[in-house]
């Protein structure tokens, strides 16, 4: 997706674009919409509503914001959220997907990263049930060297939210990340 | 293929350098598959360095992938907010060219467009900045907005790395 030329990013393969927003009005254009998504886009960054394409849902550019989210989170750990997930559980990767089944590395399900986010990523993803946020661990001081910025944690949180609607449409993303590098101003590791 | 044209002029989309549509050798007509010529970029694609992170132990530094991510963020913006293609194109096709002046010269459809093309780029700049004046106000001008969504965001796109060429096929549905 990006090629670097510097530090330019480069979106590319655009095989795979579609006019937004595609209201999906008949059964056919359902399968046809899914079909495509299971030909053009991959997997594991590939979004809930395309996995299962139902008359009468939307298809937006939101798919767009899934994928960036799991994007981000591939920076970061090195795999799709969804890939990692199924490897761990055994999972099918479509379960993980729309079930929104996943978390971060240094978010075990015994530990505590802020029970606020627990809540919150909780409450969209129903059934989940295997970290439940109890506990009161203050800071979320992560054993391993993946230490990730809360804040950079919360744009994948707010991408990778099952219900499309959920998401940050694009000017809000971007208004997040920026948010994120003025907070980042120096502090690297 | 119509989408390389379409974002052919956008900064931080790819840009097709020629294509071309092929009969595959015995096969019948309506398969045809396109060519698609572009450029190669020699540092890989995101995916080649979250593979090298992995490999070496090491990270993103978080401020520069979080540059990086917002590089891409932008791109897409433009493609989710399509804003029409900076010169001509759009305009002509809505029938007010006169808006740009020899605009009248470019109405022609097809092949011609591609002709207009070192004209886009000359003249992208300038609409950069109008660009940046028009967001935020909603759907401007001709045509407004037009929305797409790119439906395959992933960090390893493309080509592998062929020598600076990279021949992905598309197979036309129709026409």
């Amino acid at each position: 997706m990006i090629d670097d030329t510097g530090s330019a990013p480069i979106l590319m393969d655009l095989g795979s674009v579609a006019a937004s927003p595609l209201p999906i009005t008949s059964a056919t254009l359902a399968i046809a919409t899914q079909d495509t998504a299971a030909e053009h886009s991959t997997m594991p960054y590939r979004a809930p509503e395309l996995f299962d394409v139902q008359t009468g849902f939307v298809i937006d550019t939101k798919v767009d914001i899934w994928s960036m989210g799991c994007t981000l989170f591939a920076c970061l750990v090195g795999k799709s959220p969804f890939e990692m997930r199924s490897d761990e559980t055994g999972g099918t990767l479509s379960l993980c997907v729309q079930g929104g089944d996943w978390r971060f590395p240094d978010e075990g399900p015994g530990q505590t990263g802020g029970g606020i986010r627990r809540a919150g990523t909780n409450s969209s993803i129903k059934g989940k049930g295997v970290d439940s946020g109890g506990g009161g661990g203050g800071s979320s001081a992560s054993p391993d060297q993946l230490k990730i910025s809360e804040t950079i944690k919360e744009v994948v949180r707010r991408c990778l939210k099952v219900e499309p609607a959920e998401r940050p449409d694009i000017d809000e993303l971007i208004a997040m990340v920026e948010d994120v590098i003025k907070g980042l101003t120096g502090d690297d590791e | 293929m119509e989408a390389y044209r379409i974002f052919g002029h956008v900064p931080g989309i790819i840009h097709s350098i020629d294509h071309a549509v092929a009969t595959e050798r015995g096969a019948d007509e309506q398969s045809k598959t396109v060519y698609v010529l572009l450029p190669f970029y020699k540092r890989g694609n995101l995916q080649d360095m979250i593979n090298a992170n992995l490999v070496n132990g090491t990270r993103f530094p978080e401020r520069k992938l979080m540059v990086l991510f917002l590089g891409v963020c932008r791109a897409l913006k433009s493609m989710h907010q399509y804003k029409g293609a900076p010169v001509g194109m759009e305009r002509m096709e809505m029938g007010d060219g006169d808006t740009e002046p020899g605009g009248g010269g470019r109405r022609k459809r097809g092949g011609k467009r591609v002709a207009t093309l070192s004209k886009v780029n000359e003249e992208d700049e300038e609409r950069e900045q109008e660009r940046g004046l028009l967001e935020g106000e909603g759907p401007v001008g001709e045509g407004g907005i037009k929305s797409y969504a790119h439906r395959d965001i992933k960090p390893g796109m493309g080509g592998r790395p062929f020598p600076s060429v990279h021949l992905p096929t598309f197979y036309l549905r129709s026409s």
